[in-house]
């Protein structure tokens, strides 16, 4: 009772702060919007913002799918010093952190570190790791200057995308380096960020080729715990890029990566010591980009990527090798086929503890995939459709045929209403294949089956002033064979629906103000089969994420950016994420404020102070979760 | 638990009625986005020194835009200004049929595919052109809008410049996103 009058004041504080946003707002007249033709100068052009108008943007409008994009400028306003708080700022992304480097990163649902049904890519090669299906977002970073933008798909990718993408797929994108010539250098510190730098050097090598190579490192202070969290998180990255306009059709881009990232863990083992929790890595990237004709492009990309993670229960040691190519071919205007043909090669080697151990300790696997995609203009810029389909074998359930169809209505150019069906599965990961608790009679099953989902959704984007842009989803998604923990071992014993809606509006109230607001409504109604041993209990084990109770069932967001003069901006943000009854985790509402002065050209000072108004909270909780404190940080960011 | 889970989906029912019966987009001037390229283009007649040439009447600056015209009156707003004792004429061309001698040129994001003939029109005519072709690489006009974050900024070619005989002012090369030399 005391936990739900406490949410009711909170939801109470959330309308309050929308309606005082919304009074100052109501004030402004769409005069202000007006520019000085012939009285503003290049260096005040040159930092006015616009509301959503890269192309990138612009085509979305018409797509058949719950995409959002995250901007460059987007998440340097934010303040936001990793990717996964980056992510926050997506309407329908739910992220969590559990510990200072620990993160729960999902959509629609099923959000915990090990959540499953993502497809997480940086610049197309996939991140997620196949021991758990799960991405290890500590080990994931750039340097975030240097991203050009963040896609986000929300519901199954459709046919193009590659395995895991069931409840949504994040594409991390940086910059072509003919967009980061010169020097970056960055550094800061503050409470939580103890101290954080980043350098980075780009050229124009002549017309034609640019390189660019970057090193950064950051430690960030442990977050709260009574007794201690010891949850530190210290990371160290370089990497070079390269890109060749070859030709004027054939444009060539190479990528290289090497890292190191500790996490303290509060993990005691068996001498009850606390370990640390270690990634090392390094990834080789290429692809070649070839447009023959406007109507007629291919991509071609390779990858290899080395990952190691050592823990005090387990080790591990993988190596990831994979190939795509993708055509995008127009039959005639509004007709336009896309053919994929994809190959992943992927080996590890377990090393394995008293607590935790897996069998066979080494395994290798291939991925082969086929996606081919039908986009038709059933009526000219009026009805579009997509059909296409998916085909997969992997080593652990063989083929999969994961088919959609999406029709997209624009009755005029700013109103696009569109709707989904689609089918997308979640194949078994190596750990519930083959995973031994030694001793016990617990562990992995071959019987284990793909995830299964049919999503539904429907869509609607209305651009109804020149400053405004509103986007709603709904979804439901049927699930069917979800993973259930079963007295010793994994099975497929859950089935019901995830239905919600995301909504997102971005409005341009004047020239030097805008406004974001979002919010996410998930909620569960799944069900083990009778025959399933242990009953909710057992779903309980196979993860609180997979109940009613195990999800937040509402999240707002909403965000003010201010230009207060041409050298000095304010960004305000207010979120609020419901509680986690099954988690015990307590509805927040925080916010962030960021105050960044351009001193000159090429020099900007920021001052960010992130999650106030509690001095501490949980967002997620398990046996080593600690508590997200709030902080400040001040950063100085040079460019010349 | 079952009342509350009502009362969501009518506020969220009422909240998508509310939605659908707003107004399409009004036409509310131009768009925040053709002002500051109308500005810049104001810039650029200040920065950039055009060459002397024959063929027009002294004491006009004529500026063409060629194809889909989105700057509505944003653009007028630059007409009858004096630039380097010239007053700026605003002509638009609907197409490459429809075009006549300018001193600067700006090709519309609609021209994309016709760059080839519109160069072929231009010939050695010393003409600043300007267009805004996303992700083009090397600019094929002097300068090129493009969309860096959420911002307009714009790249420069001084080889096609130098060949046009047109002298960018440093001040312009320095705000530059990318300038090809």
């Amino acid at each position: 009772m005391k936990i739900s009058n406490k949410n009711h004041r909170r939801r109470c504080a959330v309308l309050q702060m929308i309606l005082v946003f919304a009074g100052m707002s109501a004030n402004l007249s769409a005069a202000e919007l007006d520019i000085d033709i012939t009285g503003t100068s290049l260096d005040e052009l040159m930092g006015m913002t616009v509301t959503s108008v890269s192309k990138k943007e612009q085509s979305v409008q018409r797509t058949a799918a719950a995409i959002f994009v995250l901007t460059n400028e987007d998440i340097r306003r934010s303040g936001a010093t990793s990717i996964p708080e980056a992510l926050r700022l997506v309407p329908g992304v739910q992220v969590s952190k559990l510990q200072s480097g620990q993160w729960a990163v999902s959509i629609r649902g099923f959000q915990s570190r090990a959540a499953n049904k993502l497809l997480v890519m940086m610049d197309g090669r996939p991140v997620y790791d196949p021991l758990f299906a799960g991405v290890f977002w500590e080990a994931q970073d750039v340097v975030l200057e240097d991203i050009d933008r963040i896609e986000v798909v929300r519901g199954p990718g459709g046919a193009i995308w590659g395995a895991n993408a069931v409840n949504g797929i994040i594409n991390i994108i940086t910059k072509d380096t003919r967009k980061t010539t010169g020097v970056l250098a960055v550094v800061g510190t503050g409470t939580e960020e103890a101290g954080f730098a980043a350098y980075r050097q780009g050229m124009l090598l002549d017309d034609n080729k640019s390189v660019s190579v970057y090193g950064k490192f950051f430690d960030r202070d442990e977050g709260y715990r009574t007794g201690g969290a010891h949850d530190d998180w210290r990371s160290r990255r370089a990497g070079i890029r390269f890109d060749n306009q070859v030709s004027s059709q054939d444009h060539l881009t190479l990528w290289g990566n090497v890292y190191h990232v500790v996490l303290g863990d509060n993990l005691q083992d068996s001498s009850l010591s606390f370990t640390d929790l270690e990634h090392t890595g390094m990834n080789v990237q290429w692809r070649w980009d070839r447009v023959v004709h406007e109507s007629n492009r291919m991509v071609l990309q390779g990858y290899y990527d080395h990952t190691e993670f050592d823990a005090a229960v387990l080790g591990e040691l993988r190596d990831t090798a994979g190939i795509d190519i993708q055509q995008n071919y127009q039959l005639r205007p509004g007709h336009e086929v896309i053919w994929g043909v994809g190959y992943r090669f992927t080996t590890d080697d377990i090393r394995n503890s008293a607590g935790l151990a897996f069998d066979p300790e080494k395994r290798s696997d291939d991925l082969y995939s086929l996606f081919v995609q039908d986009d038709l203009e059933l009526i000219d810029d009026l009805l579009k459709l997509t059909l296409g389909s998916k085909f997969e074998h992997n080593d652990y359930t063989g083929i999969e045929v994961q088919p959609n169809i999406r029709l997209a209505w624009t009755p005029r150019p700013s109103v696009t209403w569109w709707t989904s069906v689609s089918r997308a599965v979640r194949t078994p990961s190596r750990l519930e294949h083959d995973f031994v608790v030694p001793g016990t009679l617990v562990r992995g099953t071959d019987d284990m089956d793909s995830e299964e989902l049919v999503a539904y959704e429907i869509g609607y984007r209305v651009r109804p002033l020149e400053s405004v842009i509103l986007d709603i989803t709904t979804f439901v998604n049927i699930y069917d064979k979800l993973a259930t923990f079963e007295s010793t071992e994994f099975h497929n014993k859950l089935s019901g629906k995830v239905y919600g809606a995301e909504a997102m509006a971005k409005w341009q109230a004047r020239r030097d103000w805008r406004f974001a607001l979002s919010y996410t409504v998930t909620q569960f109604d799944l069900e083990a089969e009778s025959g399933s041993g242990a009953g909710q209990d057992a779903i309980r084990r196979a993860g609180a994420v997979n109940t009613e109770d195990g999800t937040p069932h509402h999240q707002v967001s909403l965000r003010s950016s201010v230009d207060l003069s041409a050298r000095l901006e304010l960004d305000c943000g207010l979120r609020y994420t419901d509680n986690i009854p099954a988690l015990n985790v307590p509805a927040y509402l925080v916010a962030d404020i960021r105050l960044g002065w351009r001193v000159r050209d090429g020099l900007e000072i920021s001052l960010v102070a992130q999650n106030l108004l509690d001095n501490h909270h949980p967002e997620q909780t398990s046996t080593t979760a600690t508590e997200v404190q709030d902080s400040i940080y001040g950063k100085v960011t040079w460019r010349f | 638990m079952k009342r509350i889970t009502n009362r969501n989906a009518v506020v969220w029912l009422s909240l998508i009625l509310a939605i659908c019966a707003l107004p399409s987009r009004a036409d509310g001037g131009p768009s925040l986005e053709y002002q500051i390229k109308a500005s810049y283009l104001y810039n650029f007649l200040l920065f950039v020194n055009l060459p002397e040439a024959a063929d027009f009447n002294d004491g006009v600056l004529t500026l063409g835009v060629l194809g889909t015209d989105q700057f509505g009156t944003a653009i007028d707003k630059i007409a009858g200004k004096t630039v380097h004792g010239k007053i700026v004429d605003v002509r638009r061309f609907q197409s490459i049929a429809e075009m006549e001698p300018c001193q600067v040129l700006f090709i519309a994001a609609s021209e994309r595919d016709n760059v080839n003939e519109i160069r072929q029109w231009l010939g050695d005519r010393r003409v600043l052109t300007i267009s805004e072709f996303e992700d083009s690489g090397m600019p094929e006009t002097v300068i090129n809008f493009i969309h860096a974050d959420n911002k307009i900024s714009f790249e420069i070619n001084r080889t096609l410049a130098r060949k046009s005989g047109l002298r960018i002012s440093s001040e312009l090369l320095r705000v530059a996103a990318v300038v090809y030399e």
